[in-house]
């Protein structure tokens, strides 16, 4: 498990260094090559990655993806997090009806096709970036409600949480100092999840262009690009595919790997097996 | 001081309904200390949480809980939140599960210091410190910043009967204190807690299966059976005279030692 785990971390780290110095490097995403143009070049000591039909260098772009990608991931798993939580949270600690009604709204909501949903969205709204992140986010926040309601659920009935009630202590200070750190170890995992899916997400919608719109790059929309070169540039397609797999088993590694972390169950069964 | 009339306790789960306590009633006068003894399950525990307005929201109360001429049942939430702990103190039975694992010692008790004294943090911390030394932690100014696990079952029990104490409550109810531990630490902390009953003179409701505890500290003793009062007394009446015979059985399940 822990040379996978390394490799993710290694990996994230790598595309997300190089996201963030690559402004310092003095090179330009989108500086074509006009003796190339029309002609895709294979990988070379020039272009290590080849170059597009723009003779643009994939290099360069992929790692301007990247940065899209993460930044994508980050913002809608934010988003995700901070309403799923504080919805979890509320269900569960204030139950009742209040719960219920929550709780089947979120069974309608997990209901619907979430891609078509955010499809139609796209379309509607103008498909820029942050529109991306806002919407994967807002659309993606209904398992960790979930999961954190059944923790608060679980939690609120536990002596230490019914001491602190009997020395006084007011709710609002039970809730978010009490209950909520003792339900966060789950949430950690489904973030990282959660991000793989994001970045997912966000790829397949560049894919169809209603994401990152060109020129800007990024890896689902470098995609996109190379469909019409499949057979003479197979590279431009295979690069970017290749990197969206791996960040995405990166991600979920990572999130399997804190979860043996964290979750002592976990660990005990590890060992067992 | 506390009184409390034809209290009934239902708690309905689904389409069931539990009777917890089936009406009963008692008074705690001040400085008195009166016992509740009986098994698992008779009630007990319910009555006190119900004091205390800390049952879950599937129990239905009804009848009267008079505290200094108030009635706790009919308060809300935020009225009874300035009752708990200022005015009524509460002691667990299994102290290690009623402080919160991922705090500290220190966090916990000047949370509870700064909202009951008003005091400012630095000052509470020395409260604090002041109190462990009272309920005789050893090294209390460095122990203060260890967390619940730290300690063994008996040093956590002073550590809540500390904070308890903080509040400086007029009544203090201790739902089987020395449940959870062994027999020499529960006759140091019963001994601690008498001291401290003398020192800060409250009155308080002890509520144990021990029979011999009971005897040894209360002014009045309650037996419950099933929800309900079967025997009242003072305890050397109750117990080398017992009416009821559940009174006789609890009695006789005192193990006895023989000699052969």
């Amino acid at each position: 498990m822990t040379y996978k785990i390394w490799f993710s971390i290694v990996f994230i780290l790598s595309v997300l260094l190089l996201g963030i110095l690559v402004p310092f490097f003095g090179v330009d995403p989108l500086l074509m090559d006009y003796s190339l143009m029309g002609t895709p070049q294979p990988p070379s000591w020039q272009h290590f990655f080849g170059t597009d039909e723009l003779g643009r260098d994939i290099l360069i772009r992929c790692i301007y993806g990247g940065r899209i990608s993460l930044l994508v991931g980050f913002v809608a798993v934010s988003i995700s997090i901070t309403t799923g939580v504080l919805v979890g949270v509320l269900a569960g600690y204030i139950g009742g009806s209040f719960d219920e009604i929550l709780m089947r709204f979120i069974d309608m909501l997990m209901a619907l096709p979430t891609l078509f949903l955010i499809l139609i969205i796209q379309v509607m709204l103008e498909p820029n970036i942050i529109n991306v992140m806002v919407v994967i986010g807002v659309t993606s926040w209904m398992g960790v409600a979930r999961i954190v309601r059944a923790e608060v659920l679980s939690l609120k009935q536990r002596d230490f949480i019914v001491a602190a009630r009997s020395r006084g202590i007011t709710e609002f200070k039970i809730l978010f100092k009490h209950l909520l750190p003792h339900s966060l170890n789950p949430v950690i995992v489904a973030a990282m999840l959660g991000m793989g899916g994001a970045i997912l997400t966000e790829s397949v919608l560049s894919f169809l262009g209603l994401g990152v719109q060109p020129p800007h790059a990024s890896w689902g929309n470098m995609l996109e690009n190379s469909l019409g070169y499949l057979r003479d540039a197979p590279w431009m397609a295979l690069i970017p595919g290749v990197l969206i797999t791996l960040i995405v088993l990166s991600l979920n590694f990572l999130g399997d790997g804190l979860w043996l972390l964290l979750d002592p169950k976990a660990k005990d069964n590890h060992v067992r097996n | 001081m506390l009184e409390i009339k034809d209290l009934i306790i239902d708690f309905y789960v689904k389409e069931n309904v539990v009777h917890a306590v089936k009406g009963i009633d008692f008074t705690v006068n001040d400085s008195q200390t009166v016992g509740i003894v009986g098994e698992s399950g008779s009630g007990k525990s319910v009555t006190a949480l119900s004091i205390m307005g800390l049952l879950p929201a599937t129990a239905k109360i009804q009848g009267q809980v008079n505290f200094k001429n108030t009635d706790l049942l009919k308060l809300n939430n935020d009225k009874m939140r300035s009752y708990r702990g200022a005015k009524i103190g509460y002691i667990f039975q299994n102290p290690l599960s009623a402080l919160n694992p991922v705090f500290t010692i220190a966090n916990q008790m000047v949370e509870t210091i700064i909202l009951h004294r008003n005091v400012a943090k630095i000052e509470a911390r020395k409260m604090a410190i002041d109190l462990l030394d009272k309920v005789k932690i050893i090294d209390p100014h460095k122990r203060i910043d260890d967390y619940p696990h730290q300690f063994s079952l008996g040093m956590c029990q002073r550590i809540m009967i500390a904070m308890t104490l903080s509040m400086q409550p007029d009544l203090l109810i201790a739902d089987e204190p020395t449940a959870s531990l062994d027999v020499t630490t529960q006759k140091e902390i019963l001994e601690l807690m008498d001291e401290l009953k003398e020192l800060y003179n409250m009155a308080m409701i002890f509520i144990s299966h021990d029979l011999g505890v009971v005897a040894e500290r209360c002014d009045y003793v309650h037996v419950m059976y099933l929800g309900n009062i079967v025997e009242s007394g003072n305890p050397r009446d109750l117990f080398e005279n017992p009416k009821h015979d559940y009174t006789k059985k609890l009695l006789n399940a005192i193990p006895k030692i023989y000699f052969k």
